[in-house]
C-alpha cells in the first residue's frame, strides 16, 4: 500500500472530468508489478493510478480496515481490490463522470454514488458518510478529547474525516479562514482530523456573557443575545435545530467519517425537550452513539447506569457501548462493575482510559482553567488576571509551554507578589469586568506595578481594558450607556457604537524595537472582538498587518506605551509563534538577572500547533491501544481483520 | 437499644460538599443546643489532626468536631487512610499506626473482619456520649466493583438505621442520572434508608430545575430538600490532594510549623465562612424533614 515517492499518491482527482480516454497499461511506471506496490495484475489499466473512490468503506471488492504490524495504526487497505483497474470499469467510470452535472470537481457523495450505480449496488438511503457520536455522562467527562482522538485514528486510517458538535457553550473560539467563529475544541478537532476548520463544524455556539445572557453565534457569526430560557422556548428546537441539521448534511456530502460530539449530559431531564445537541439527531437519523464518563471523582457506575435508565427507549438504542475515562490504578478492579453493567444494561465497556498528566491541549471552558507549567525557585511567574468572564485563555497556553515559565491565574492583588509580567486577558464583557477589577483592587495594583516596571499585557478586551477610556453610550456592554474611565496604562480610547463584530485571522509583523519586542519577527493571530479602538499619541503601534482573511492590507496593530513595557493588541494566539513569544521571554528572563541565557531565537522553533501535535499524538495512541476500536469499526459497519 | 438520633450524608461523586454539609449540619444542631458529634468511619487523606491526646485524625473531621464546638477526638475517625504512594497504604487506627497494607489487601483482609467492628464500636460509643451524630459516607456508595468491601458508606448508615441524604453535585451536569443510578445500583434494604436528596454547587436559574426534580421525586418516592447554590471562594480544608478550588488553602503550607496564634485564626476564617454557609443551608433546606428524620 505505503509506496514511497510514487507519484501518483494522494494527488487526490479534482480533474476526473478531464480525462478523455483510458491510458491502458503503463509498463514504463517505475512501480508497475513490483512487489509490494500497489498496481495488482498484468493487463490492468493505470487511468486510475490512484482510486478515486478511496477509502470507499464497501466491502464488496474486497477493502478492510487493517492494523499496520509496525505502526500499530489503523487504516483502510485495498489490498484484494482490483475493481478500478479493470479496463472496462475504467471506461465505465468516465462515462459516468461525464454524465454528472456542475463542475470539475466531484463532491465524496457523487463519487461513491457512481461507484455503487458501476457496481449495481442499491445502498440503503444512499448515504455515505458513516457518522458516530460520541456523548458523556457530565460535561469535562473527555468527550471533546475522545472525538479528537476517533477524528485522528480516522484520518489516519485514510478517511476524510470531520468533527461536529451542534452546539457548544464556550468563551474560547477560534477564527477559520472563512473569518466564521467556532469553539476552540472544534478547531483541535479539525487539527486532529488534519482538515481546515469551518462553520459548519459547530453552527451554533454559545457564549455567556453574565448574568445568563449569551451571544448566539449561527455558523461562525453573531446571531443575537439571548437568555436561556428565550434561547430553549424560541430558537433551539425551531431555528436552530434547522441550522443544525443543515451543517450536517453539508459535511456528509464532503466528508467519509463525521464524529459528533455531544454536549454535557444527554440525561438532563430538566431541559430534554429542548436538547438539540445530544442523542435527538442520532435517532432522527439512526447512528450509533458512545458513552463517556469520567471516573475521576468515582460514581462511574452510577452514573453510566443512572444515564442510560433516563433514556428513551429510541435513544437506547442507538448507544453502543461505554468507554471510561481519566482512570488511575489497576484496570482489573473495574472488572465485577464492567460485569454488572453489562448484565443490567447490555452495554460493554469497550475501553478504559488511563488519566494522562500533562496533555497540552486547549480547555474547553473556564471549569478548566488551570495554573500551567514548571514552578521553580529561577521560573519566571506570568500572572494572568482571572476575570469573571474570560474568554481565550487557552491564549496562554503557549507561554507556559517554556522551561520555568510559570503561568498562573490571579483572582486578588496578593498573588500578583512574585509576577514579572501581567496579563490582562480577553473577556466576555470588558465594562463588567473592569468593574470587577475595581471591586477586587487588582486595578490598582497592576496599575502601580506598572509603574514600578512591570510589564503588562493586555491582550482583547485586555487591551480595552487597560486604555484611557471605554465610550460605551449606547450601553452594549454596560447595562446602562456610559463612558467608563480605563486602569490609563495605554493612551488608547476604546468606543463601543453598533453592534458589530470583527472576526479574522490576520498576519503581520513586529515593527518597533526595544523593550521586550524584536522588529520584522513575524507574528499572526486572530481577531474576535466589538469595539474600535483608537491610538493617542502617547502610544506607538508595535504591529503592522500585511493579511486580514484572504485580503492583503498595510494597517497597524495594537498600542505600545514611551517606555515599552505596556503592551496592548487585539491578537488571540499571539503567543502561539515564536515572533512575540520568545523574545518576550528572554527579556523577562534577563530581568531576573539570569545569566544562564537564554532560549535562542529560531523562527522554526517549536510553535504551539506542534505541541498540539505532539499530545495528539500521544492521545491517540493511548485510544488506539486502550479501546476496542473493532467494536467501533463494527457499529460504522466497517469491514475489518484482527490483527 | 433505642433508636439512635443520627442523620449520613453521602454522595453521588467525591467533593460534592459531604464534608462541608456534615460541618453545617453539626453547626446549625449544635447552636440550637444539641449535643452534637460528627463521625467518619474510614477517611482516606494526607491531611490529618492531632488531637490533645496524641492520635491523629483526618482534619475534615477535626474541622467538623470545631464546628459543634467540641475536641476532636478518634472515635470521630476511627480509620484513617494515608496512601503512601503506590498501592501502599498507612492504616491508623483510633488515632495510632496500625499497619501498612496494600489496598488490594487491605479490601480483602482487613476491611469487614478488623476494621469493620471497630467502626461499630466507636460509632455506638459517640451515640452513647451524644444527643446526636452526623454521620458523612466517603466517595460513592455506588461503586459495584467496591461494594463487597466498602465499610464506609451503606453498612455505617445500616448499623443504626440511620436516615441517609444524597447529595447530587449538579456541578459537572448529569445529576439526575448521577442519583438515579446511585439509587439504583443499591439494594433494597439500602435503597430504603435513603430519605431524601440534596442538589449542591448549582449555578443559574432554578425555574429551568423544577421539571428534572418533579420528575425524578416522582420515580424514587423520595423527596428533594433542596437545591443549594455554588458559593465561590469558601475558605475551608482541603481534604485531599484533588483540591478543586485555587483558593483553598494549600496543605503543604499548613503542614509546615505554626504557631498556635496562627492556627486559632485560620479556624476562625474557617468558622466564619462554615457559618456564611449554614446561613445558605438553612434557607434552601427543608429542616422540617430533618427534623422529623432525626426525630427531633
Amino acid at each position: 500500500m505505503n509506496v514511497k515517492g510514487h507519484k501518483a499518491q494522494n494527488q487526490g482527482w479534482d480533474d476526473l472530468k478531464e480525462i478523455k480516454a483510458p491510458v491502458g497499461i503503463r509498463v514504463d511506471c517505475p512501480y508497475y508489478l513490483k512487489y509490494g506496490s500497489t498496481c495488482h495484475f498484468e493487463g490492468q489499466d493505470c487511468t486510475f493510478c490512484f482510486c478515486p473512490f478511496y477509502p470507499c468503506m464497501d466491502p464488496y471488492t474486497g477493502g478492510m480496515m487493517v492494523k499496520g504490524r509496525r505502526s500499530r495504526k489503523w487504516r483502510w487497505s485495498c489490498k484484494e481490490c482490483r475493481w478500478v483497474h479493470e479496463p472496462e470499469v475504467v471506461e465505465r467510470i468516465l462515462k459516468e463522470v461525464r454524465e454528472v452535472e456542475g463542475g470539475a470537481k466531484l463532491t465524496r457523495e457523487e463519487l461513491l454514488k457512481i461507484r455503487r450505480k458501476i457496481l449495481g449496488i442499491n445502498f440503503e438511503g444512499d448515504n455515505h458518510a458513516r457518522l458516530l457520536m460520541v456523548v458523556g455522562t457530565s460535561s469535562n467527562a473527555g468527550k471533546s478529547l475522545l472525538v479528537a482522538a476517533l477524528c485522528r485514528i480516522f484520518s489516519d486510517a485514510g478517511f476524510r474525516v470531520a468533527p461536529f458538535k451542534a452546539q457548544n457553550m464556550s468563551l474560547n473560539s477560534f477564527v477559520t479562514r472563512e473569518g466564521a467563529e467556532i469553539a476552540w475544541a472544534q478547531t483541535l478537532q479539525a487539527i486532529a482530523a488534519k482538515v481546515e476548520p469551518q462553520a459548519e463544524m459547530n453552527p451554533i455556539l454559545l457564549k455567556p456573557k453574565g448574568d445568563m445572557m449569551s451571544q448566539v453565534i449561527v455558523l461562525g457569526k453573531p446571531y443575537a443575545d439571548m437568555d436561556g430560557r428565550s434561547y430553549y422556548a424560541n430558537f433551539s428546537t425551531g431555528k436552530g435545530f434547522e441550522v443544525v441539521k443543515k451543517a450536517l448534511k453539508k459535511l456528509k456530502e464532503e466528508f467519509d467519517i463525521i464524529i459528533i460530539e455531544g454536549a454535557g449530559s444527554p440525561a438532563e431531564i430538566n431541559i430534554k425537550d429542548f436538547d438539540i445537541s445530544n442523542l435527538r439527531i442520532a435517532v432522527e437519523e439512526n447512528f450509533p452513539a458512545i458513552l463517556v464518563a469520567d471516573i475521576e471523582r468515582g460514581g462511574v457506575f452510577a452514573y453510566l447506569y443512572g444515564t442510560l435508565l433516563l433514556l428513551s427507549e429510541a435513544e437506547k438504542r442507538i448507544v453502543k457501548g461505554a468507554v471510561i475515562n481519566k482512570f488511575r490504578g489497576n484496570p482489573k478492579n473495574l472488572d465485577p462493575g464492567i460485569v454488572e453493567l453489562k448484565i443490567r444494561t447490555r452495554i460493554p465497556v469497550l475501553g478504559i482510559i488511563p488519566f494522562l498528566e500533562d496533555l497540552q491541549l486547549p480547555e474547553e471552558d473556564s471549569v478548566g482553567i488551570k495554573d500551567k507549567g514548571t514552578r521553580g525557585d529561577a521560573s519566571v511567574v506570568i500572572g494572568v488576571i482571572r476575570l469573571p468572564r474570560i474568554s481565550n485563555f487557552t491564549d496562554f497556553d503557549a507561554l507556559a509551554s517554556h522551561e520555568d515559565v510559570y503561568v498562573k491565574f490571579i483572582r486578588s492583588p496578593r498573588e500578583l507578589e512574585d509576577v514579572s509580567l501581567i496579563i490582562v486577558p480577553g473577556t466576555k464583557n470588558t465594562v463588567k469586568d473592569l468593574l470587577w477589577l475595581r471591586d477586587t483592587d487588582l486595578a490598582s495594583t497592576i496599575v502601580k506595578m506598572a509603574a514600578e516596571g512591570v510589564p503588562v499585557i493586555g491582550v482583547c478586551g485586555g487591551y480595552q481594558i487597560i486604555g484611557k477610556r471605554i465610550v460605551d453610550e449606547k450601553g452594549l456592554e454596560g447595562d446602562v450607556g456610559a463612558t467608563y474611565e480605563g486602569l490609563g496604562l495605554l493612551d488608547v480610547v476604546t468606543v463601543f457604537d453598533v453592534y458589530d463584530k470583527v472576526t479574522t485571522q490576520v498576519k503581520g509583523e513586529i515593527v518597533i524595537d526595544g523593550g521586550f519586542l524584536e522588529k520584522r519577527r513575524r507574528i499572526s493571530g486572530y481577531e474576535i472582538h466589538m469595539g474600535v479602538t483608537e491610538r493617542g499619541k502617547d502610544v506607538k503601534a508595535p504591529f503592522n498587518i500585511f493579511k486580514r482573511g484572504k485580503d492583503d492590507v498595510d494597517c497597524l496593530e495594537g498600542a505600545l506605551n514611551k517606555e515599552m513595557t505596556v503592551l496592548g493588541t487585539y491578537l488571540h494566539g499571539v503567543f502561539d509563534y515564536p515572533g512575540l513569544r520568545k523574545p518576550l521571554i528572554n527579556y523577562l528572563k534577563k530581568k531576573r538577572g539570569e545569566k544562564k541565557v537564554v532560549e535562542k531565537f529560531d523562527e522554526r522553533s517549536v510553535t504551539r500547533r506542534e505541541v498540539i501535535e505532539e499530545s495528539l499524538d500521544r492521545l491517540t495512541r493511548v485510544v488506539t491501544e486502550k479501546v476496542r476500536m473493532t467494536e467501533i469499526f463494527r457499529f460504522l459497519e466497517l469491514p475489518f481483520v484482527e490483527s | 437499644m433505642e433508636k439512635a438520633c443520627s442523620l449520613m450524608f453521602q454522595s453521588t461523586l467525591t467533593h460534592s460538599g459531604k464534608s462541608l454539609f456534615t460541618a453545617a449540619f453539626c453547626r446549625i444542631y449544635s447552636k440550637m443546643g444539641y449535643n452534637v458529634a460528627p463521625f467518619k468511619a474510614q477517611n482516606l487523606s494526607l491531611n490529618s489532626f492531632v488531637t490533645a491526646n496524641g492520635r491523629e485524625i483526618a482534619v475534615a473531621q477535626a474541622f467538623q468536631a470545631m464546628a459543634c464546638n467540641i475536641e476532636p477526638a478518634e472515635m470521630m475517625n476511627p480509620i484513617l487512610l494515608k496512601p503512601k504512594g503506590g498501592e501502599k497504604v498507612q492504616i491508623i487506627l483510633f488515632g495510632k499506626p496500625y499497619q501498612d497494607m496494600s489496598f488490594p489487601d487491605y479490601r480483602k483482609y482487613f476491611a469487614i473482619k478488623e476494621g469493620f467492628p471497630r467502626i461499630r464500636e466507636a460509632l455506638k460509643d459517640l451515640l452513647n456520649r451524644y444527643d446526636m451524630v452526623i454521620i458523612e459516607g466517603a466517595g460513592a456508595p455506588s461503586e459495584i466493583n467496591l461494594m463487597k468491601s466498602d465499610i464506609s458508606n451503606m453498612r455505617v448508615a445500616q448499623i443504626f438505621d440511620s436516615p441517609v441524604l444524597m447529595i447530587g453535585d449538579i456541578d459537572p451536569g448529569g445529576v439526575f442520572a448521577g442519583l438515579i443510578g446511585t439509587l439504583e445500583l443499591l439494594r433494597y434494604p439500602e435503597k430504603k434508608l435513603i430519605k431524601g436528596f440534596i442538589i449542591n454547587k448549582f449555578r443559574g436559574d432554578q425555574k429551568i430545575l423544577e421539571p428534572g426534580i418533579k420528575y425524578l421525586e416522582k420515580r424514587t418516592k423520595k423527596r428533594v430538600l433542596g437545591v443549594v447554590p455554588y458559593i465561590e471562594d469558601l475558605v475551608l480544608p482541603a481534604e485531599d490532594s484533588i483540591t478543586l478550588n485555587i483558593t483553598r488553602f494549600n496543605p503543604q503550607k499548613r503542614n509546615t510549623k505554626k504557631t498556635n496564634s496562627n492556627l486559632d485564626d485560620v479556624r476562625k476564617v474557617w468558622l466564619q465562612n462554615l457559618d456564611k454557609f449554614c446561613n445558605i443551608v438553612g434557607e434552601t433546606i427543608d429542616f422540617d424533614y430533618v427534623d422529623q428524620l432525626l426525630g427531633v
